[in-house]
């Protein structure tokens, strides 16, 4: 971890997370994140903590083995804070995200499922990539080695 | 999971103990309201005093049960902390759910 403290506050900081690919480590690593960049109480700069957490748990529940890759192979998290800009790098090794995958978190448009349906139709999941799109500034892909990579972008001074 | 419930003559009052309602807790917070619910047959008090945070596993468990709840009564949801409302408004639940600002609301609500 590297961080350069302004007037006190971090002015830069770069954290490299190494994650086992346990849904138990999703709390703590977003509670530390959310201590670290010293986020406070604003329901809207909270958000980053909501972000890792929907992030990690999409990596750990869906990820693919790409036949070399280990159960025990980690997940790693970088997080980037330059004053107000906040990026956030996923990595796991695996195979390759398909086109529509990376296309659900790339794609724009954000589409919450509908809470204007009858009652038993009401969703329970598929929340969290819309959840993460509608946060986020820009979101990208790619594949580098054996490794996918999410890149997402958070203005925090705009969440403010 | 842990919470506490007390059992009143015409509705349960819920109240987990868990400061996170995230991907790890959900399926079993799931369970135990699916199991108080058969066991019960009441309506439902959601108090999330305790709940800091919660992610998009644990809003799809909360409304699961507040599908679950419908065939037996309502569900009300009350003491509802900053980032739980910040997310129930992101995903619009906040139009579905009856939330509440306290217990008392809820209450209110149920005796009418």
């Amino acid at each position: 971890m590297e961080c350069v403290f302004g007037k006190g506050k971090v002015a830069c900081m770069k954290i490299r997370l190494s994650i086992e690919r346990d849904l138990q480590q999703v709390g703590p690593v977003g509670e530390c994140l959310k201590q670290l960049c010293n986020l406070g109480e604003h329901p809207e700069l909270s958000r980053v903590e909501l972000l890792v957490s929907e992030l990690l748990t999409n990596v750990i529940k869906h990820s693919e083995p790409d036949g070399n890759n280990q159960p025990e192979f980690p997940v790693g998290l970088t997080v980037i804070a330059d004053r107000d800009i906040l990026t956030l790098s996923v990595s796991e090794i695996g195979k390759p995200m398909s086109y529509d995958v990376v296309r659900r978190y790339t794609d724009t448009r954000i589409e919450m499922p509908s809470t204007d349906q009858d009652l038993p139709d009401l969703p329970e999941s598929g929340w969290g990539v819309q959840l993460i799109k509608s946060i986020c500034n820009d979101i990208s892909y790619e594949r580098l080695d054996d490794s996918n990579v999410l890149h997402l972008c958070f203005d925090l001074k705009e969440a403010a | 999971m842990n919470w506490e419930v007390e059992e009143k003559a015409a509705y349960v009052v819920l109240k987990p103990l868990e400061t996170r309602l995230d991907s790890a807790i959900a399926p079993r917070f799931r369970t135990d309201v699916t199991e108080l619910t058969e066991r019960t047959r009441k309506a439902l008090v959601l108090d999330l005093a305790n709940v800091e945070f919660m992610d998009s596993s644990g809003l799809g468990a909360v409304v699961g049960c507040y599908k679950l709840i419908q065939s037996v009564g309502e569900m009300h949801v009350c003491n509802v902390g900053p980032q739980v409302k910040d997310i129930f408004r992101l995903t619009h639940m906040d139009r579905i759910f009856d939330v509440n600002d306290s217990f008392d609301d809820c209450v209110e609500k149920l005796a009418a």
